[in-house]
């Protein structure tokens, strides 16, 4: 049995998917699945995770058994000048019951479509003068009826609390943690002989002894020699003590009916054994990290223990809160292989971004502003096929993926290149933005943006820009510059750059407009460049670009002397001219410009990363010179030339905030 | 499990405080109190102590909660009643029994809780509202399908009026190949349109298209009592139950895992469609243990069998409640006569037959209580069990019933039931002085009001259901909570002042309330049909006859009128212990109990013969009758036949009261 669902409405930060903040049964604010083994719920601070933690806290209760209320600030509302709403609901719907587990719930208990149980919980909060009510219930229908008290017990979680207290925790006390964990274990259950009598327990026996002993000590000014503990005669014992407390006592109570003071190490009885026992690791003074393994580990005991009934949910919040990000990772890998075998479901919640790197998709939701997102195989856009593959390129990219403001998800290294020279040319510097880019590494692989479409509909709360080319191939017949046939629906005709464009937006585009495609007018980008104004550039960029790819051709890896370069600009603005004093058009120079491209005489990257360069030193010249001309720099080239457009467009796609409402709802 | 000397020595102190001990001769008390690790029957004569054997058993069984598999122990009863003393005799001590996990109820409920509501909400997404034969019967009469013709309607309750049998057990069953019907029964054949005869000169039948008609119209107003009103007859209630594990068959295994074990209390009481279901749930992992007696397997309508065939059960012949003399007459008169019978020592009170002659028969209650009085069990301080007098066969006008014995007997004494006629019918058909009765009743009349006059949830699945009861109830605690308060205020008051005044008085002021002040505050606009249901005056009694007297007799005789007899029906009897019984012989088809009985009031076993039917149920009536009473049995039986079979009954140590001339 595990929890594979949940939906919320009107608790704390999460309110109604439709704004009404009326409950209805289509509205919930959040409606979440889960996988029945790890979940890793990954927020900034205040994104609403532990908001999901503590509504599933509060309506299955926690093992520890702390007292569950309501009070008006859970009440969720809109903005602080709102007033609260009056009513809250959590649903929680359970799956995958044994035969066993069936039975437990066969009162409340449904099939699906599928023929699988299903088990369906809600608690219902309302406000009523100034006091919070709430009833828990379960069943199929709308009204169902409550829960027996001690089935709901089978619905307990395992909480662990954010971090901060493992030591009190594991510490003797009257509410001590480790006792009830303890407890739990068959030894330690209730043992009777043939006459029904309880038998001690062999903790029991031992520490009957030591309290002897304890007494004993406290009995006594002075002891008697004991070799077996190394004690020699004349030791002064505690008999002071214990009299001066006695002749306390006799002044407070009536002489006759004092009792008498006894010191011990803790009641001989089993419960108050366990009570006074500490679990620690050996070396002293553990440092707080350590012990809060320790306490996972203790907890682990319980929820894995074999005669544990019911649900075996392990509730962790801020995972962080102590650990280093070091025992984090060890912690969340440990779990994530071994989790199919642990028979228990965890539901994590940490505001570590870099974790979502260890994390598989499949274990991941991320939570933005009180929502949140799964990340496993039918919850996105993204095919099922595709996630292996998915899951190997992202690797350690997976936070800068899903925490970046903006994503620039391009085909090559030459966008990549460039992409960010632009943006800092163009006044926003990606890095200032938290954009991040991606180089996916060939046109075929852009489809990976999908893992930002939900399933359903709208997105991640994210802004993403699909840089492309158009890919309109062009050849020289007779000096004159035509579109390639393209064989398209198994007729062969010149594909038109609109309708190509339209392809790619069905393709890319979402409702919401969180993500968007922004390809080149044409050809490629290299080639569109050349054809604008910025051709001059690219042309420079490409004459080095064939010097060094030349060399690289040979086996020589060096970079060209300064002396070199400005030869091949020189050399690069001679065959310009001469272009131009020939009488070739923009089309014809940029065709010219893209050849050595083409034919991998020059590397598109290398050329990418010239071109940036050059670009940047022209911007540089820009801001230093005394009378900046508007109308002359780089930045204003940049913004005007329709070439370049669509990145430039593709750049402010991803660095305007984005709409908060139209994420979360398509 | 195993059970220890010491287990057994600290049962035997809880259930009779150092005063007695399940010990027997035989060891077969004992032999039944140890056994937990296989299924088994247990035979138990009358008065056995099987009930608190059992409770000893499952007090045991309590100890050991919760078990460690989480899973539970399912008792099964028959009656109500049953259980209300099994909790009282446990009292707090074994509260967890009756807590989750375990179950503790009659086999209807079990089927209600576990299978027949989650079917229907499954189905329909929403609970039914009452599962109740005489709720389904009356609802089947009167309910309105929208868009249903007047004409249409009455053709249908034409029809459904003159077949009394399938008001009550109508019910959609599986053709064989899948499809549903609609049957007369559970077990019963398909229903067939038929025009009912009536005094008109010419009969002629519906046509088959009118027939076809009608028949579609009766389906139709079935499915919507079934699904709109949420009404669920015992029939149906089964069907469910069958179908949710035809359409689920893993739920089987999850009942398993569930009890672990199941005991069933009186058996013999089990109807076949209440075993088939038993069967199936319960697969072999889980013990179940069957604890009856088949001589009084007297079933509540008199045409059905009991379910319960067992081979080499385990035995208890030691009965705690009827004497020695009376255990000797029992050993013949039942069905499976038990040789081996025993009664308690220390009675020396023979069983008497007084012997009536025809038309005299009112004597035989006087003799009785001369009986009673000689053998001085009117002594109320000493013997605290009841003194009574039981028949057959009630009230029938032509034969021997206890109406001849006892003028003016009256059988009905059934407890009441909620009608929903109209508000008036309501409140005069349950018991006012309960407050929590008198609430419920209320809420369901006001239900019934939304529903008439099409009042629907708004919160419901598309809006277009409606309420009942705790879906109201929620939304007047959470919408209307000062309306919630003020009327829970309202019926606190008329509970109160209704035991002063009588319910004409109060009745006013409810209707006026709900009117002009309920339904308006929540502004619901009420149509004519549903202010009708308000105000009707008229009380709709129904089948339900007016149950006024007691059924006490008292001798007119000044030394003997201190004493009381309450006169009933067998089958209203079982499981009572008196101290004194008189056992009323009745007629029932053509020949009266002594007739049918003779031989084995005589002493000769019962050889059973097919096509026995009659007799074999006098037999089990007779067995249940007379085995009530702990120090006196008397039997009412006709002087000629008497006469005839002094010799023989003599014999088997009856002794006739009054005293028979001395030869004949």
């Amino acid at each position: 049995m595990h929890l594979a669902n949940i939906k919320i409405w009107n608790f704390r930060k999460i309110g109604t998917s439709d704004d009404d903040s009326e409950i209805k049964v289509d509205n919930p604010g959040i409606d979440l699945n889960f996988n029945p083994n790890l979940n890793v719920i990954i927020g900034e601070n205040d994104s609403g995770k532990t908001a999901i933690i503590d509504a599933i806290r509060s309506i299955l209760g926690t093992q520890s058994r702390e007292y569950q209320y309501f009070d008006e600030r859970d009440f969720y509302r809109k903005n602080k000048e709102d007033t609260r709403t009056r009513q809250l609901r959590i649903e929680c719907l359970f799956r995958g019951f044994s035969d066993q587990e069936a039975g437990h719930f066969l009162e409340w208990i449904h099939f699906n479509d599928a023929g699988e149980y299903e088990l369906r919980v809600w608690l219902q909060a309302y406000q009523r003068d100034n006091r919070v009510l709430f009833n828990t219930k379960a069943g199929k229908d709308e009204n169902g009826v409550q829960l027996d008290g001690n089935a709901r017990d089978l619905l307990r979680a395992t909480y662990l609390k954010p971090l901060r207290d493992a030591e009190s925790e594991l510490s003797p006390g009257y509410k001590s943690r480790l006792a009830q964990i303890l407890k739990s274990n068959p030894i330690f259950k209730d043992q009777f002989d043939k006459g029904k009598d309880k038998e001690k327990h062999v903790l029991e026996k031992y520490i009957k002894k030591a309290n002897d002993r304890v007494e004993g000590y406290f009995n006594e000014d002075s002891l008697k020699e004991d070799a077996e503990h190394d004690i020699k005669e004349g030791t002064p014992g505690g008999g002071k003590i214990s009299k001066k407390v006695s002749e306390h006592l006799e002044k407070f109570f009536h002489t006759h009916e004092t009792p008498d003071p006894v010191f011990k190490i803790s009641g001989d009885e089993l419960g108050s054994v366990l009570r006074s026992l500490a679990l620690s690791l050996e070396d002293n003074k553990s440092g707080l990290g350590s012990l809060n393994l320790l306490f996972i580990a203790a907890e682990l005991l319980l929820l894995q223990g074999e005669n544990h009934q019911g649900l075996r949910l392990a509730l962790i919040e801020e995972l962080e809160a102590h650990l280093h990000p070091q025992a984090q990772l060890r912690v969340i890998s440990a779990l994530q292989e071994t989790q199919k075998d642990l028979k228990s479901q965890f539901i994590l919640s940490t505001h570590s971004t870099t974790l979502a790197s260890k994390l598989d998709l499949d274990n991941l939701i991320l939570c933005f502003q009180g929502q949140a997102y799964p990340m496993k195989k039918g919850e996105t856009g993204l095919e099922d096929e595709d996630y292996e593959f998915l899951e190997r390129f992202l690797d350690d990219t997976k936070s800068n993926l899903f925490f970046a403001k903006g994503v620039l998800l391009v085909e090559g290294d030459a966008e990549n290149l460039l992409l960010p020279a632009l943006a800092e040319i163009i006044g926003k510097p990606l890095h200032k933005h938290g954009v991040s880019i991606v180089n996916v590494g060939s046109k075929a692989l852009l489809r990976y943006a999908k893992i930002f479409k939900r399933k359903e509909k709208g997105t991640l709360p994210i802004k993403v820009a699909v840089v492309t080319d158009l890919d309109i191939a062009l050849y020289s017949d007779q000096g004159v510059i035509k579109s390639k046939i393209r064989k398209q629906g198994g007729e062969k005709a010149v594909p038109s750059p609109n309708a190509e464009q339209k392809k790619l937006e069905t393709t890319f585009d979402s409702d919401n407009g969180n993500i968007k495609v922004f390809s080149s007018s044409l050809w490629t980008m290299e080639h569109d460049l050349a054809s604008g104004d910025l051709s001059k550039f690219i042309y420079k960029a490409v004459r080095i670009a064939q010097l060094i790819t030349g060399w690289s051709k040979k086996g020589e890896y060096k970079s060209p002397s300064s002396e070199r370069i400005v030869k091949q600009i020189e050399n690069a603005d001679k065959q310009f001219q001469e272009w131009i004093n020939n009488g070739f058009d923009s089309r014809r120079i940029a065709f010219e410009i893209y050849k050595p491209l083409d034919n991998k005489s020059a590397s598109k990257a290398v050329t990418a990363q010239w071109l940036a360069k050059l670009l940047m030193d022209r911007h540089k010249e820009d801001m230093t010179a005394t009378q900046p001309s508007n109308h002359d720099t780089m930045k204003h080239l940049l913004e005007t030339d329709p070439q370049v457009r669509y990145l430039v467009n593709a750049i402010n796609h991803v660095t305007t905030d984005q709409d908060h409402k139209n994420a979360s709802n398509g | 499990m195993q059970v220890t000397d010491n287990d057994i020595e600290r049962l035997e102190q809880i259930f009779f405080g150092g005063n007695g001990s399940f010990e027997d001769e035989k060891g077969e008390r004992y032999e039944f109190l140890k056994c937990f690790d296989k299924s088994l029957d247990v035979q138990a004569c009358p008065g056995s102590g099987k009930t608190t054997t059992l409770l000893a058993k499952l007090y045991l069984l309590s100890e050991k909660m919760p078990f460690e598999d989480g899973s539970g122990v399912c008792v099964l009863t028959h009656t109500n009643v049953g259980i209300d003393e099994i909790k009282k005799r446990l009292g707090p001590k074994a509260d967890r029994l009756f807590q989750y996990p375990n179950f503790f109820g009659t086999i209807q409920s079990f089927v209600d809780r576990f299978l027949v509501i989650p079917f229907y909400i499954q189905r329909n997404d929403k609970r039914p509202n009452f599962i109740d034969i005489d709720m389904a019967r009356n609802a089947l009469l009167s309910t309105f399908v929208p868009e249903m013709s007047k004409d249409h309607r009455n053709d249908v309750l034409w029809f459904l009026r003159s077949h009394e049998k399938i008001q009550r057990s109508l019910v959609f069953r599986k053709n064989e190949d899948g499809s549903f019907a609609l049957y007369k029964g559970i077990s019963e054949k398909l229903v067939e349109i038929k025009k009912p005869r009536n005094r008109a000169k010419e009969y002629r039948d519906w046509t088959e298209t009118e027939k076809k008609r009608i028949y579609t119209d009766l389906e139709t107003i079935k499915k919507y009592v079934l699904k709109e009103r949420g009404i669920l007859s015992y029939d149906d209630a089964f069907m469910y139950a069958q179908q949710y594990f035809e359409l689920y068959p893993q739920i089987k295994k999850a009942f398993c895992k569930r009890f672990s074990y199941v005991f069933i209390d009186e058996m013999q009481d089990t109807y076949f469609h209440q075993d088939k279901i038993i069967k199936e749930l319960f697969g072999e992992d889980v013990i179940i243990q069957r604890i009856g007696d088949l001589n009084q397997a007297i079933m509540n309508d008199n045409n059905s069998e009991s379910a319960w065939t067992t081979d080499n059960p385990m035995k208890i012949t030691g009965s705690r409640r009827v004497s020695q003399p009376i255990a000797n007459i029992l050993r013949t008169v039942a069905l499976e006569g038990d040789p081996e019978l025993t009664g308690w020592d220390g009675c020396e009170i023979p069983a008497y037959i007084i012997p009536y002659s025809t038309e005299k028969e009112p004597d035989v209650l006087e003799r009785f209580v001369e009986l009673i009085k000689k053998h001085e069990l009117d002594n109320v301080n000493e013997y605290e069990r009841p003194i009574k007098a039981v028949g057959w066969v009630g009230t029938e006008k032509t034969t021997l019933t206890i109406g001849q014995y006892f003028v003016g007997f009256d059988k009905g004494g059934n407890k009441k039931r909620l009608r929903l006629t109209n508000l008036k019918t309501a409140l005069s058909t349950i018991d006012v002085s309960k407050p929590n009765e008198f609430h419920n009743a209320i809420i369901s009349v006001i239900i019934e009001v939304l529903s008439l006059s099409g009042i629907k949830n708004p919160l419901s699945k598309d809006g277009i259901r409606s309420y009942h009861k705790s879906s109201f109830v929620s939304f007047l605690k959470a919408d209307h909570s000062d309306l919630w308060f003020e009327f829970n205020t309202k019926v606190a008051g008329w509970v109160k002042s209704q035991s002063d005044k009588n319910l004409a008085e109060i009745f006013p002021e409810i209707e006026n309330y709900l009117k002009d002040s309920f339904f308006p505050t929540l502004d619901f606009k009420l149509n004519d049909k549903g202010v009708n249901f308000i105000s009707d005056k008229n009380i709709d009694l129904g089948i339900q006859e007016k149950s006024n007297s007691e059924n006490i007799f008292q001798s007119g005789t000044e030394c003997l009128d201190h004493i009381k007899v309450e006169v009933n029906n067998v089958h209203s009897v079982k499981g009572e212990t008196h101290t004194a019984t008189l056992y009323l012989e009745t007629s029932y088809q053509s020949k009266t109990c002594g007739e049918y009985l003779i031989d084995q009031l005589c002493g000769s076993p019962y050889a059973p013969k097919k096509k026995d039917t009659y007799k074999k149920q006098c037999l089990k009536i007779a067995h249940v009758g007379m085995s009530r009473p702990t120090h006196l049995l008397c039997v009412a039986l006709n002087e000629n036949l008497v006469n005839d079979n002094r010799e023989n009954l003599e014999k088997n140590g009856w002794c006739f009261y009054p005293p028979l001339e001395q030869g004949h």
